[in-house]
């Protein structure tokens, strides 16, 4: 496993406990911090404006509600965040399309790949 | 010599006319009372049929027509002159003493004859004053009345039938000879005033003329009369002669007996009426009943009683008239003979002088009011009832015997046992009565009965007949015959007379007679003989000899012929004695006796001697008168001894010859009684004789009317034929026909006049031959047709041409007589130049017709009156594929094997037939073989054709098949446009809309009417970027048809997909004329299409998120350290878990599913087959996500329990049990799972997989809290959280 050059401070927002955990857990492998986890966009919402992360990890459709309002706030605050959704980029609305996305089911290396991508992005 | 007459004088010597009438009579009536001066002094008493319910008007009817007053009659009115009286309805009126009565009627309705009652009242009350006039009636009323009214003397007057409304009255009463005058009605008063002025009535029985001039004319009217008729009145009463002649006078308006006798020499029929007055005839059945009555009970009774059965009964019935009283004689015998038993050989003489009156009683027929005096029993025995008449029957009718005889003037019958002469004797002098009586004396019987008239008597002879019955003068004879005093009546020669039953008639035998002998043979006896008499054996004198008046004298009072009685005082009883012992002796018996005169005494020696030959107890009784002193009996003084001898021998002689003197007589006697049986059936046979002939007579007569009728239709036949020849003429002449009659040598026979248009012919032509003729006209066969028609018998017709350029049709037939000859020809020419222009313009008709019918389209029929095809035309022989000849003659209804034969079809014809009803545009739907299903509009009209020719029948048949398929299909496919659910609609070339259906209504909100005429390109919607095709500009390139789908704009501005389907529309010549366009709302797929992108996207999600979860659970399960078939079980097993989870979810339709679902499904495999889990706890729901979780952290803490807990022993159980609390928005979940008798367990040093599920995922999912504890007795795990599902 390839160390973490960076520890990163992740808040993942996922309705799905068990891939939030499992997406945890993954980032811990990778060397990064789980600083907060979300099930709900409401529930994320404050954290996303005034947590302190460096990167999130949001579900698009969250137990019904779409995650942009959250993604917006991110992107004002200039917090790079990776899209994971099964929809893929198809799922994606005006204004968040060129933002990166994890399609579901996604492995280590997609993962590893899309945060580093996400790392270069926000440079 | 005073009167006696029947009627008694009015008071008031005003004269009283009864008037009867009946039916019509109020017009005979209103003339008569019009022609009649209201001051002749009568007074007239009218009698009618009124209606006995009814209020009469007569009287003021009749008012209005004289000047006398008229009223109706009231009872016990007296009679003024120169008032009419009027019979009161229901009333029978009488007249006695000029004093009016009304009287109850005895008949019932129907039956009464008041005007009879009339009659006979005024006859009993006038007398021979008495007027009767008879006017219209029918029926026979008056008639009977009238009799008595002729029989008393009176005028009679009737209406002349001519006259009459109806002459049933009017001719009965002329029928039964009662008119003096037949007249008029208004022809009467004229007649009435004269006989008013007569002296018959002006004079009232005024004296007998007794001047000799009158009788001495008398005597020669009578003496007309006798050498007239035969009848001699001469012993008939003077005064009623007079009055009878004088009313004949009176009725002729004859002055003088002198000028009455010239009518009388000069006419022919006066003396006959004379005779019909003088012979008064008023009889009827049982007149006067009880006189009859007496009669039976006196008279036939006994008689019957005391004969037997076989014998003979005789009875004579002088004046029988018309026969009534004879049969009422014949009735009463008949009745008593049937009532003891008894038959008899009856025989009833009835005479009377009138022939006439015989005549009617032989033939024995009478009118119905002649026998109302029958009872009913009588009517049904005695006669045969026919319809208004009744019959005597034949065996009543052959006891009686009719015979004309004058008892004045012929012989008698005689042995008779009863004698009836009612109402005769009165009408004659005394000295004829006693006649008439004495020779009733002499027809009788001993013992017989005489029955006269009411009035009459038997006079000074009424010691000869001894009265039985005083009031109805019933007399027994008495006594004798008295032959002496019976004035037989001189025999007439007189050959056409029959002789009647003459039983006993004595000629005095006349001197010349006798012969030589017999005159010597009297000398002697009158010279030497002694006066002797001859009696026979009841001891009359029947012969005198000598003379004897010195021994018999006539007693005084009425002359005898006995000879006992008339022996002087003296001789009686010696005589008596020796008649008795002569006739016991059989020898003579002289005696002696001594005689007594007033001039002294003389002796006489009495010899009776019995006539032995004669054998009738005949004795001579001579009587010898003695010498005084030699008064010796027998012995003769011997001085006279030879004298004596000599007197005895020429006694002897004497006595021998009387003897046969009296033979001789005998015998003669015998003789006649033989020459009169013989004379009797002689007389029969001629009664029957004249029967037969008045039966001849009465066949001649109806024979003879026959032949009138015969000769009257003969007449009627002739007048016939006379106005059939003028019919015939007039006929021929008027009618235009040219006619010529031609004979069997074509000669000419007869023409009309309008021949000579064609053939120059004058009457006077005829006869001559037809070939001398120029004709007019073009015909050269017309003499060889006529040829051939004589001799072929054929009807020939041919048209010919006449130089006027006309055309005729000569017609040329035999001329047939009735018996069947053939007498010629006969040639008719009918102008038919008009017929044959008729002709030719219908000949033209027709070929006009016949062109339309053969060239028109439309099928045509044409059928008589019992639907037989007549005729088709072409168009009918093409369409239906039948040739004309086979159609032709069939019916209709079995043309094309029936095809046509269909119900409403029949229907419609029929009524056209019958009711001439025609029908438009029937429907007819058929299925015809040969050309398959056709449908068909039918007219049909009736051609009514002139001169009574059968009507025809025409069916005009329009072919509408394919029009109605065209139709239909049109029909069908506006039906789908209007049905469809899709917008069709259609435009014109110019891309106008020209069509919009409801579909498009429906789907756009466009009314139809809005958008016909706009462009359909108004409806695009604005906001669509792909460009509308141009469907017209390709349809120009390509007919192939357009499919697209675009978007238009609704009415309310909403725009709607459709699906476009765009067509071209050509004309038949190909050219485009439009475009169709079917647009289909696809906005629900599109919606449709749209939801299943989202689903598959869903899907997708979905699929990748389970697959993650998958992913996680994977990473999670090899995550630690452990080994690698472990892991591979525990990952097999989670998965099993969330399969189990998703299975539930699927169940649910991924709805969600509820907690004890998910325990259950969960906990499943952990059981083991035993109930090691108690579960309680209510229904909490769970969404999927939860679900999930909650199935993956109970798999975990199953797997631990069946590892390391509760579950890893036998023993060992898990309760898992939940609450819910708080209020429902705030609701909690308290769960809790605790394992027990498991081993004990503690807490694991390290949190894999399953601790995190459990500590972590679970109360992360359900926002709750979690605590695991590890007891002893082992694991507990308690959840409690919000209650799922309130997302908080």
């Amino acid at each position: 496993m390839p160390a973490a050059p960076q520890c990163l401070r992740f808040m993942i927002l996922e309705d799905e406990a068990i891939i939030a955990l499992d997406l945890a857990g993954m980032l811990c492998d990778l060397g990064h911090t789980v600083v907060s986890i979300a099930n709900r966009v409401a529930g994320g919402m404050d954290f996303a404006q005034y947590g302190d992360l460096d990167m999130a990890i949001l579900d698009i459709n969250v137990n019904g509600v779409l995650s942009f309002p959250l993604a917006t706030i991110l992107q004002d605050r200039g917090v790079p965040f990776i899209f994971a959704s099964g929809y893929g980029e198809r799922g994606l609305i005006d204004g968040f399309r060129d933002a990166l996305v994890l399609t579901k089911p996604y492995g280590m290396d997609d993962l590893t790949q899309t945060v580093a991508k996400a790392r270069v992005a926000a440079a | 010599m005073p009167h006696s007459g029947a009627g008694t004088v009015n008071d008031h010597g005003c004269l009283v006319v009864g008037m009867g009438a009946s039916a019509g009579g109020i017009e005979a009536f209103s003339k008569f009372f019009e022609a009649m001066p209201s001051d002749s002094g009568a007074a007239f008493v009218l009698v009618l049929h009124l209606d006995p319910t009814r209020e009469s008007q007569m009287a003021k009817v009749l008012a209005a027509h004289t000047a006398m007053p008229v009223v109706q009659v009231e009872d016990q009115m007296q009679i003024l002159p120169n008032h009419v009286y009027v019979i009161a309805p229901d009333r029978d009126l009488t007249v006695t003493a000029g004093v009016l009565h009304l009287v109850k009627p005895a008949e019932k309705r129907g039956h009464r004859h008041p005007v009879d009652v009339l009659f006979r009242s005024l006859a009993a009350d006038q007398g021979e004053r008495v007027i009767a006039v008879v006017l219209s009636g029918t029926g026979s009323n008056g008639t009977d009345g009238l009799k008595e009214v002729r029989a008393a003397g009176g005028l009679i007057l009737v209406q002349d039938p001519e006259t009459s409304k109806f002459d049933g009255m009017p001719c009965s009463a002329i029928a039964a000879g009662m008119a003096d005058h037949i007249l008029a009605p208004e022809a009467m008063p004229a007649i009435l005033g004269q006989y008013f002025r007569n002296e018959y009535i002006a004079e009232p029985k005024g004296g007998e003329t007794s001047d000799t001039n009158s009788q001495h004319l008398i005597d020669q009217v009578l003496t007309v009369v006798r050498t007239r008729t035969g009848h001699n009145f001469n012993t008939y009463r003077r005064s009623t002669l007079q009055r009878r002649i004088q009313r004949r006078l009176s009725l002729y308006n004859i002055e003088s007996l002198d000028d009455y006798l010239t009518d009388l020499r000069t006419g022919p029929t006066e003396a006959v009426a004379l005779v019909k007055d003088l012979l008064i005839n008023v009889t009827s059945f049982f007149r006067d009943a009880d006189a009859w009555t007496s009669l039976c009970d006196l008279v036939i009774a006994p008689l019957v009683a005391a004969r037997e059965t076989g014998s003979t009964i005789r009875a004579w019935v002088a004046g029988c008239s018309t026969g009534e009283e004879a049969y009422t004689v014949a009735m009463l015998i008949a009745e008593q003979a049937t009532q003891a038993g008894k038959a008899f050989d009856v025989k009833i003489f009835a005479t009377d002088a009138r022939e006439d009156n015989l005549q009617t009683a032989r033939e024995g027929v009478y009118p119905a009011a002649a026998v109302t005096g029958l009872d009913a029993t009588r009517k049904r025995r005695f006669f045969d009832a026919t319809d208004a008449t009744y019959k005597v029957k034949r065996d009543l009718r052959a006891t009686v015997v009719f015979a004309p005889q004058n008892l004045l003037s012929d012989p008698p019958f005689s042995h008779l046992d009863l004698v009836t002469c009612r109402n005769l004797l009165i009408y004659l002098e005394p000295e004829a009565q006693q006649g008439i009586i004495a020779l009733f004396h002499f027809a009788l019987e001993k013992g017989g009965a005489m029955m006269l008239g009411n009035t009459e008597t038997v006079g000074r002879h009424s010691g000869m007949f001894e009265p039985l019955s005083k009031k109805w003068r019933i007399y027994k004879r008495l006594g004798a015959t008295r032959l002496d005093i019976v004035n037989f009546p001189v025999v007439r020669g007189q050959p056409n007379r029959s002789t009647p039953e003459q039983q006993f008639v004595v000629l005095p035998a006349s001197e010349q007679n006798l012969t030589t002998a017999d005159l010597a043979r009297r000398a002697l006896l009158e010279r030497f003989a002694p006066a002797a008499v001859l009696i026979d054996a009841a001891g009359r004198v029947v012969y005198f000899h000598g003379s004897t008046g010195a021994y018999l004298e006539q007693p005084s009072g009425e002359p005898s012929s006995d000879v006992f009685n008339m022996a002087r005082e003296g001789l009686a009883t010696k005589l008596r004695s020796a008649v008795r012992k002569a006739r016991d002796q059989g020898g003579d018996i002289s005696f002696e006796a001594k005689l007594r005169y007033s001039a002294g005494q003389s002796e006489v020696m009495v010899t009776a001697s019995p006539i032995t030959g004669s054998g009738k107890g005949n004795v001579l009784i001579s009587f010898t008168p003695l010498v005084a002193g030699t008064a010796r009996a027998v012995p003769i003084q011997p001085e006279n001894q030879s004298q004596e001898a000599d007197l005895r021998d020429e006694l002897l002689t004497v006595r021998s010859e009387l003897q046969n003197t009296i033979e001789h007589l005998e015998t003669v006697n015998e003789e006649l009684k033989a020459a009169n049986e013989e004379a009797t059936s002689m007389n029969e046979e001629l009664q029957s004789t004249i029967e037969e002939l008045e039966t001849s007579k009465e066949e001649m007569q109806s024979f003879n009317e026959e032949l009138h009728t015969v000769n009257g239709q003969l007449h009627s036949n002739v007048r016939d034929l006379e106005d059939s020849t003028n019919d015939l003429n007039n006929l021929l002449a008027g009618t235009d026909t040219a006619t010529l009659f031609l004979d069997d040598k074509f000669c000419i026979k007869w023409f009309t006049p309008s021949l000579r248009e064609l053939l120059d012919l004058l009457p006077g032509d005829i006869g001559r031959p037809l070939d001398h003729f120029a004709l007019k006209f073009r015909d050269d066969n017309l003499l060889s047709d006529a040829k051939r028609v004589m001799h072929k018998l054929q009807v020939l017709e041919t048209e010919v041409s006449s130089f006027g350029g006309r055309w005729h049709l000569r017609r040329m037939l035999p001329y047939r007589t009735l018996d069947n000859r053939i007498a010629g020809v006969v040639i008719t020419f009918f102008d038919v130049t008009d017929v044959r222009a008729e002709r030719e313009a219908s000949t033209e008709a027709r070929i006009y017709a016949q062109a339309i019918v053969e060239t028109v389209r439309q099928p045509l029929l044409v059928m008589d009156d019992s639907l037989k095809v007549v005729s088709i035309n072409p168009a009918f022989a093409a369409i239906f594929q039948v040739s004309d000849a086979e159609a032709t003659g069939q019916s209709v209804f079995d043309l094309a094997q029936g095809g046509w034969n269909l119900p409403k079809l029949r229907g419609l014809l029929e009524t056209l037939v019958l009711d001439g009803q025609p029908f438009n545009d029937a429907q007819v739907k058929q299925s015809f073989p040969a050309i398959g299903m056709r449908h068909l509009l039918i007219n049909g009209r009736k051609l009514l054709r002139e001169g009574g020719r059968q009507s025809l029948v025409l069916l005009a048949i329009e072919d509408v098949t394919d029009r109605r398929r065209a139709e239909s299909v049109s029909r069908q496919l506006a039906a789908i446009v209007e049905s469809s659910r899709d917008a069709i609609i259609s435009i014109d070339a110019e891309g106008l809309i020209d069509s919009w259906n409801p579909g498009a209504t429906m789907i756009f909100g466009f009314a139809a009417t809005d958008m016909i005429g706009k462009p359909l390109s108004g409806m695009n919607d604005p906001a669509q970027t792909d460009a509308v095709p141009d469907c017209l500009a390709l349809f120009r390139e390509s007919p192939e048809a357009l499919h697209y789908e675009m978007s238009r704009i609704r009415v309310d501005g909403t725009p709607v997909w459709v699906s476009v389907t765009q067509s071209p529309l050509h004309d038949f010549s190909g050219a485009l004329v439009g475009a169709s366009s079917i647009s289909r709302d696809i906005t629900d797929r599109r919606q449709t299409e749209h939801h299943r992108d989202i689903l598959i996207s869903e899907l997708n999600h979905r699929v990748k998120n389970s697959l993650a979860v998958v992913q996680a659970l994977a990473s999670q399960t090899l995550r630690g350290d452990i080994s690698l078939p472990d892991a591979r079980i525990a990952f097999s097993e989670r998965l099993r878990a969330l399969a189990r989870a998703h299975d539930l979810l699927v169940k649910a339709n991924w709805t969600g599913t509820d907690l004890a679902s998910v325990i259950d499904a969960t906990i499943d495999p952990h059981q083991g087959g035993q109930s090691r889990f108690s579960i309680a706890g209510p229904y909490v729901a769970l969404k999927p996500q939860i679900a999930v979780t909650f199935c993956l952290a109970l798999h975990e803490l199953c797997t631990n329990a069946a590892k390391y807990g509760a579950l890893s022993v036998p023993e060992g159980r898990v309760d898992i049990v939940w609450t819910v609390t708080g209020p429902a928005d705030k609701a909690r979940l308290w769960w809790q799972w605790t394992e027990s008798s498991g081993p004990p367990v503690s807490a694991p040093l390290r949190k894999g997989f399953g601790s995190n599920l459990i500590g972590q995922v679970l109360p992360m999912e359900l926002f709750g809290e979690v605590s695991v504890t590890y007891k002893t007795t082992g694991v507990v795990c308690v959840l409690n959280s919000p209650m799922p599902g309130l997302d908080s």
